[in-house]
């Protein structure tokens, strides 16, 4: 008891001021540089596990960020840049609006989130759980899990939707309070990523929710995912 | 050529039948054999006598190729693989069921029913498993006729759980979202006042059809889907899966690269433990050490980060190899360094811990494993060797480079919350010192060779000692080097059935720090 007081007396603050991270992200989203790209080849196309790369341009939702594109490439030729968050909408900028507009409708200051593994492997179950650690802290930004979709502002959902997963997301969603916010996070909730083809596989949330918002990553480290949080409530780091 | 003592039994038993018997890529004998399936009880009874443990057990749609199905099981036992098979009818497909002998084996052949159509004749409880109650009778996803995009109609049903009655008895239905941030499932609490009486579940609900996928698609390709069957085991699942295509091949990699692959699993298992110590005391609410552990968890992260590129070491291992190299640096030196400053920490923490009455008081006595159960249902890894059984891939048939590394296979006697515990703490203390040696002795040399063309429809396994427990993959190669069966069989497939029974007779409250006492991940079992 002596030693977990004197423990807890000893203890700094670990929490990370967001404006410091210096963590690398892993591994980013490929792109061409199509100078160097010699004609008629099409290994990366070929060895594309998802049909995410093709026409020499990487669709970042269908991407599973293997990089076995770069690793093909005979000449160096695809190199990498962060993964964007993107939109679920027609043109970007009336969609960043009006997003906007939702969220100053749906939250204040703070946000509620309602979490919902729609058929993941646990890895960005994982990381989701790593933002309530003390290093992130996603608590310190007004941002909060909650267990029941009633409270939720906000719908974070991972995983392909899965047939046997699919009713249960469809009733959270319905259980929340209107407008809700739906995040997709992680490859194959952006886009299906390796499974999206499989019979017990839903190919994504897009195909099931509207989604607001996408955090592609295979996982998306916990970093990407505070800030696509706080990119969503308008208050960019 | 060598024999292993239980040949010769063996050849009494599946006469007519060749026996082969080879020098395995990863340890010891290999040994195969078909039998007609009216011996398969004498043979898994001599099996059983001689203490073989059932790996896994596959079924297979043989019928364009060989014109029937087949059920092939694998065992280990003292320094030998052994996997047995036997071949069933095209039309009705059925054989007697290893249950009552292996109870180990009863959810293995539940999901041959569910996914093939397979009947196990004498199964003691052959209601559906794997496919849910809306699934149609007569889909078989694993059959080769059912295309792999196929859409399932959903059809009326309702979950079966067994009847338990009684005055005063209450149903507590729980999931399949849970109110944390954890992977979904349903359970079924039977309850009496706040004692937990019976405790039954529905899982599956994250099945994607993993094993389906793979089918079909080139071995390397095929590598990026074991990555991702779970992601807090994704190198476990890699190295497992890699191995079985290097023993279809017949290749052996380079040392260096089986250096990097012990590196690889053991800052895995490393993770995982230092998580669940942590995650554990989410349980009882003890904030000090959730919050340490949580720290701590993430520091490994960050440090597989370095070390690999990503947070979960995917991307790291191929068949034939593995693709990073952990050349000598500075920044190899500080991650030891840091390696070395975690170990202390979490040694602090630990000490508080165990130190603590509150802790001990809620643990001890808490969810009891009993020895003989853990033993008859195949419990694996730390659950079970918190149960006195004394398991452990990595030394009973090595692989990688835990041939030459020093490390002891603690175990603990009673099997309640606080063994299993006590357990991830000493096994993270081995792995800090295999990580040590590992660094220490990495040889120089390659990392990768090149895979042979693979000879289609052999089969192999390929397994791990993971933070769980066994992962084992069970592959049938294809034409064009492709897979033509892929059956992935985790530890949390192993100890799914077994936790059910730790619950009865203690209260609701303790069930989530039960569960978090074996951390049995979903997606590995769902698939
Ligand atoms: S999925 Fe893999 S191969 Fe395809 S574009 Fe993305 S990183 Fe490249």
């Amino acid at each position: 008891m002596l030693n977990l007081i004197k423990e807890i007396m000893k203890s700094k603050i670990v929490t990370e001021d967001p404006t410091t991270w210096k963590e690398s992200l892993g591994r980013g989203l490929p792109v061409l540089d199509l100078n160097n790209c010699p004609a008629g080849c099409s290994r990366c196309e070929q060895i594309c596990p998802t049909g995410a790369l093709a026409d020499k341009v990487v669709d970042p939702k269908v991407c599973i960020y293997c990089h076995s594109c770069r690793q093909i490439c005979p000449v160096d030729a695809i190199g990498e840049t962060d993964i964007p968050l993107m939109k679920g909408s027609l043109t970007l900028e009336k969609l960043g609006q009006t997003l906007r507009e939702k969220i100053k409708q749906v939250c204040q200051r703070s946000l509620h989130i309602r979490y919902v593994d729609a058929g993941a492997c646990n890895a960005c179950d994982f990381e989701i759980n790593a933002l309530t650690n003390p290093i992130y802290d996603l608590q310190q930004y007004g941002v909060d899990f909650v267990a029941s979709p009633r409270h939720a502002d906000l719908l974070v959902v991972t995983g392909v939707v899965t047939r046997n997963l699919e009713i249960a997301l469809q009733k959270t969603y319905a259980a929340c309070p209107k407008p809700t916010l739906v995040i997709a996070i992680g490859s194959c909730a952006c886009g299906g990523g390796i499974f999206k083809d499989a019979y017990a596989a839903g190919g994504g949330v897009d195909k099931h929710l509207p989604v607001d918002l996408y955090v592609p990553g295979c996982p998306p480290t916990p970093i990407q995912i505070i800030k696509a949080i706080l990119t969503a409530i308008n208050r960019k780091k | 050529m060598y024999g292993h003592p239980i040949s010769k039994e063996l050849q009494k038993i599946n006469q007519g039948y060749p026996l082969t018997q080879n020098a395995s890529v990863l340890a010891g004998h290999k040994i195969k054999t078909e039998i007609p399936a009216n011996k398969l009880l004498d043979t898994v009874t001599l099996l059983k006598k001689h203490g073989a443990s059932l790996l896994t057990l596959v079924g297979v749609d043989e019928r364009e190729i060989k014109g029937g199905f087949g059920v092939y099981l694998v065992f280990s036992l003292s320094a030998a693989i052994m996997e047995i098979k036997v071949s069933l009818d095209p039309d009705h497909p059925s054989y007697p069921s290893v249950t009552p002998v292996i109870p180990a084996a009863h959810w293995l052949e539940r999901e041959i029913k569910d996914w093939l159509g397979i009947v196990p004749q004498g199964h003691p409880d052959l209601r559906r498993l794997a496919v849910h109650p809306d699934w149609p009778s007569d889909v078989f996803p694993l059959r080769k006729d059912f295309p792999a995009h196929g859409e399932v109609p959903r059809v009326e049903g309702e979950m079966e759980f067994f009847p338990v009655k009684g005055e005063g008895i209450y149903q507590v239905p729980v999931g399949p979202i849970h109110a944390g941030i954890i992977e979904p499932g349903h359970f079924r609490f039977f309850t009496f006042g706040e004692d937990v009486i019976n405790l039954q579940a529905q899982l599956f609900y994250t099945h994607r059809g993993i094993e389906k996928t793979a089918e079909g698609k080139h071995f390397h390709q095929a590598a990026l889907i074991a990555e991702r069957i779970c992601g807090a085991c994704s190198a476990s699942h890699t190295i497992a899966y890699a191995q079985a295509i290097e023993a279809l091949a017949g290749v052996v990699i380079p040392k260096r690269a089986q250096y990097i692959r012990t590196i690889l699993l053991e800052m895995e298992r490393l993770y995982n433990h230092v998580g669940d110590i942590g995650n554990i005391c989410a349980g009882i609410g003890f904030n000090f050490a959730i919050s340490r552990g949580a720290i701590l968890r993430e520091h490994l992260m960050r440090l597989n980060m370095r070390l690999t590129g990503h947070r979960y070491l995917r991307g790291t291992v191929i068949p034939g190899g593995v693709k990073i190299n952990l050349k000598a640096s500075s920044e190899l030196s500080s991650i030891r360094s840091e390696l070395s400053q975690i170990e202390e920490k979490l040694c602090q923490l630990t000490e508080i811990m165990l130190a603590s009455h509150s802790l001990l008081d809620r643990m001890q006595t808490t969810g009891i494993l009993p020895k003989e159960t853990a033993n008859d249902l195949g419990a694996v890894g730390t659950a079970a060797r918190a149960s006195a059984v004394n398991r452990d891939l990595r030394r009973d048939l090595p692989y990688a480079a835990y041939r030459e590394v020093k490390f002891a296979v603690p175990i603990q006697q009673e099997g309640d919350v606080f063994c299993r515990l006590k357990q991830r703490i000493d096994e993270g203390k081995q792995s800090f010192a295999i990580l040590q040696q590992a660094f220490e002795q990495l040889p120089p040399g390659e990392i990768r060779v090149k895979i042979p063309d693979l000879t289609p429809y052999q089969t192999a396994i390929g397994y791990t000692e993971s933070a769980r427990g066994a992962n084992v993959h069970w592959i049938m190669s294809g034409p064009n080097n492709t897979l033509y069966r892929y059956m992935v069989r985790s530890a949390s497939h192993c100890n799914w059935p077994v936790l059910p029974l730790c619950v009865p007779g203690n209260i609701i409250p303790d069930f989530p720090l039960i569960n978090k006492s074996f951390e049995l991940c979903y997606a590995c079992l769902d698939r």
